[in-house]
């Protein structure tokens, strides 16, 4: 893609320089020309020229019997200005397109070049281009003189030749036939280095597709193109000095530049380029992937962490928070119970005999009463404040319930409210301390008679059970993992439900939904610190046909019995 | 016979009640004391037939005096319960249990309640 992306590049900076260099515009009549070659262009229309069969890109024949090459573009130009047609007489080798030239079956050599051993030939010579010598090589020579000790491939007899015959001494000389003979003994390794122009060198390696090779330094000497007219053709030489001189040397160098930077250069600058980009590429995203990768897990680590300072904190503060409470509820508790023993113990002096009437009675029983309902605050209290498990026993869960719910039956019916009782027919064994899981049960069903004032109906549901990944969400993950065998105690009524914002609040303590009640709101409160002492769970739903379901959640004792 | 009770609390007022209604109701002759401290020597001298004990008193709370008492061979047998606002009714019911060797009683108690548990303590 870039070989072809170059050679546009190439065509379109060749075309632009001839266009600006208004060499199209120059026309035949515009160069001062005597009448004599006037008449000698008049009288040749075609003019004959022998080329090198096989010396790219400086000239060659292709397959198609096109004449292709630097030389060949010049001759176009000169088509143009001069209004003249170039035939094209290809020599079989460089010797015999020399010998067409000797005996003068053409008129000139498009592809001449200078050398010292041209043969004493005698000819007119229009230099058109100079391409500067390059050494190709798969090691980094500077200059010529790094080649001190190297094997050298050269074009035998060429200017290359002529160049570096003086380090014959200095270098092994290796001399060749041709420019492709000499980059292919480089290539083979039986060669250190080659010599030629640019322009050949740079072609040679773009077709050759070597990876390995590279032109790798300019030399100060350069090789000399040029057009060689026959000495019979004076006018012609003539004819062409002016035309060449009348194109800029710009575009000329630009003829050369299209063979001369094709691939070669291209590819050495384009895979270093390439290699370059590549690897800067590979830098780029090796660095993006490992700044992602790297906040990442910076990001989890940190959200880890902030996770576990969050949850611990949060234990820490619901610690504290039940601590707080837990003395709070103890000292309210004992701070009322000596004074209220007092007033009980005072009630009971007047209750003896010193009742005068009746009004003193109601008066005394009120005061009794009120007595009751305090140490029923007070014995609230004392069990929110409780911290552990007074006793541990393996009870059946069913009996307890039966025994809490006997206890309620005559409250219940009442307030015409209807007990459904379906426990598990097996046994359910649980640690327990008996008297404070009752002391929860009787919270929850005390809640449920202040949520039916006018009557309804109560069931209540025991079942044995494996916890599935659908009960996890009613259950504590500090106690009970997936697949725990528990019993699944749920107390649904059909009283009116919790209102959302009261959802949050119903297991705080002082909490109550009720407007009324002789509570204080510290039933649910007192039921969940039990149950979290039973490494239980107890959660509170709302049911959709009205009323709320309360779960209770504890494990059952394996291989216990009730 | 009058049964000889001890009443041991820090609570002045409590204690006086208590003797009221008990020798009221029935043949007791109580004595009072509102100190842990002075349990003891009470107990030495006064030679109960039940001793009713506090167990949060400012000097010397009731577990330290019951502990006395039982390692007193003249006293060990004399019957205490521990009159105390730490236990509820939830857990002694209304005229007291043992609970854990000793003999509970939950504050407040009416005057019925604590002459039933004194009965149960003497048999």
């Amino acid at each position: 893609m870039f070989r072809h992306l170059n050679d546009f590049v190439c065509c379109l900076l060749l075309g632009g320089l001839l266009l600006f260099s208004g060499v199209p515009l120059l026309l035949a009549g515009e160069l001062l020309l005597s009448e004599k070659e006037k008449q000698w262009l008049a009288r040749h229309p075609v003019i004959r020229v022998s080329v090198n069969p096989d010396s790219p890109p400086i000239a060659w024949i292709s397959e198609a019997k096109d004449y292709l090459g630097i030389s060949a573009d010049l001759l176009k130009v000169i088509e143009q200005q001069l209004d003249v047609s170039f035939e094209i007489v290809p020599g079989m080798d460089s010797q015999d397109t020399l010998n067409k030239f000797i005996n003068g079956s053409v008129d000139l050599i498009s592809d001449a070049t200078g050398t010292t051993r041209a043969g004493g030939i005698s000819f007119g010579a229009i230099p058109y281009l100079e391409l500067p010598g390059v050494i190709v090589s798969a090691r980094n020579f500077k200059r010529l003189t790094d080649l001190a000790g190297f094997r050298v491939a050269v074009v035998f007899g060429g200017i290359w030749d002529d160049h570096v015959s003086v380090y014959d001494r200095e270098m092994a000389i290796i001399r060749v036939e041709d420019p492709r003979t000499a980059l292919e003994l480089v290539r083979l390794g039986a060669a250190d280095a080659a010599i030629s122009d640019v322009a050949t060198a740079s072609y040679l390696l773009g077709k050759a597709s070597s990876r390995d090779l590279a032109v790798v330094a300019y030399l100060d000497q350069k090789l000399e193109l040029l057009l060689a007219v026959h000495e019979d053709r004076p006018e012609l030489l003539g004819i062409l000095r002016q035309t060449i001189a009348g194109i800029p040397e710009s575009a000329r160098e630009a003829i050369g530049m299209k063979w001369a930077f094709t691939d070669s250069q291209r590819r050495g600058f384009d895979e270093v380029y390439v290699y370059s980009l590549l690897s800067l590429l590979l830098v780029v995203l090796l660095m993006a992937a490992f700044s992602y990768y790297w906040r990442r897990a910076v990001e989890k680590r940190v959200a880890i962490r902030v996770h576990e300072l969050k949850a611990a904190l949060e234990e820490e503060v619901e610690l504290r928070e039940r601590q707080l409470i837990s003395q709070f509820a103890l000292g309210v508790a004992h701070g009322i119970k000596n004074p209220l023993a007092i007033l009980q113990m005072g009630v009971d002096f007047f209750s003896g005999d010193a009742i005068r009437d009746e009004t003193e009675r109601a008066v005394l029983e009120d005061m009794g009463q009120s007595v009751c309902r305090m140490e029923l605050i007070a014995q609230d209290l004392q069990i929110l404040s409780r911290q552990k498990r007074s006793e541990s026993e393996i009870y059946g869960f069913n009996e307890l319930v039966k025994e809490t719910v006997l206890g309620y039956q005559a409250q219940f019916e009442s307030k015409g409210i209807e007990i459904v009782l379906e426990l598990d027919s097996g046994v359910l064994p649980v640690l327990m301390d008996r008297k404070q899981l009752k002391e929860a049960l009787k919270c929850l069903l005390s809640n449920a008679l202040q949520a039916m004032e006018s009557g309804g109906r109560l069931r209540i549901d025991s079942e044995r059970k494996r916890l599935q990944p659908a009960d996890m969400e009613w259950v504590d993950d500090d106690f009970f993992v997936l697949g725990d065998p528990v019993v699944w105690l749920d107390l649904s009524d059909s009283g009116s439900g919790i209102s959302v914002e009261n959802m949050n609040w119903i297991f705080d303590p002082f909490f109550s939904a009720f407007s009324q009640g002789e509570g204080i709101g510290l039933g649910l409160s007192i039921a969940r610190n039990i149950v979290k002492l039973h490494e239980g769970s107890v959660d509170v739903r709302n049911l959709p046909q009205g009323g709320i379901s309360v779960v209770m959640v504890f494990k059952i004792q394996e291989g216990g019995t009730g | 016979m009058k049964k000889r009770i001890l009443v041991v609390d820090d609570e002045v007022a409590l204690t006086r009640m208590i003797r009221m209604n008990l020798e009221r109701a029935g043949d007791f002759e109580v004595r009072t004391e509102n100190a842990g401290s002075k349990a003891v020597a009470a107990a030495r001298e006064f030679r109960p037939d039940v001793i009713l004990l506090d167990v949060m008193m400012p000097d010397k709370p009731g577990d330290e005096v019951a502990q006395e008492l039982k390692d007193d061979p003249q006293l060990s047998g004399i019957p205490f319960a521990f009159l105390t606002a730490i236990v509820t009714k939830t857990e002694t019911g209304e005229a007291g249990s043992d609970i854990g060797g000793n003999y509970f009683i939950a504050k407040p108690v009416r005057t019925e309640d604590l002459l039933a548990a004194i009965e149960k303590m003497t048999g």
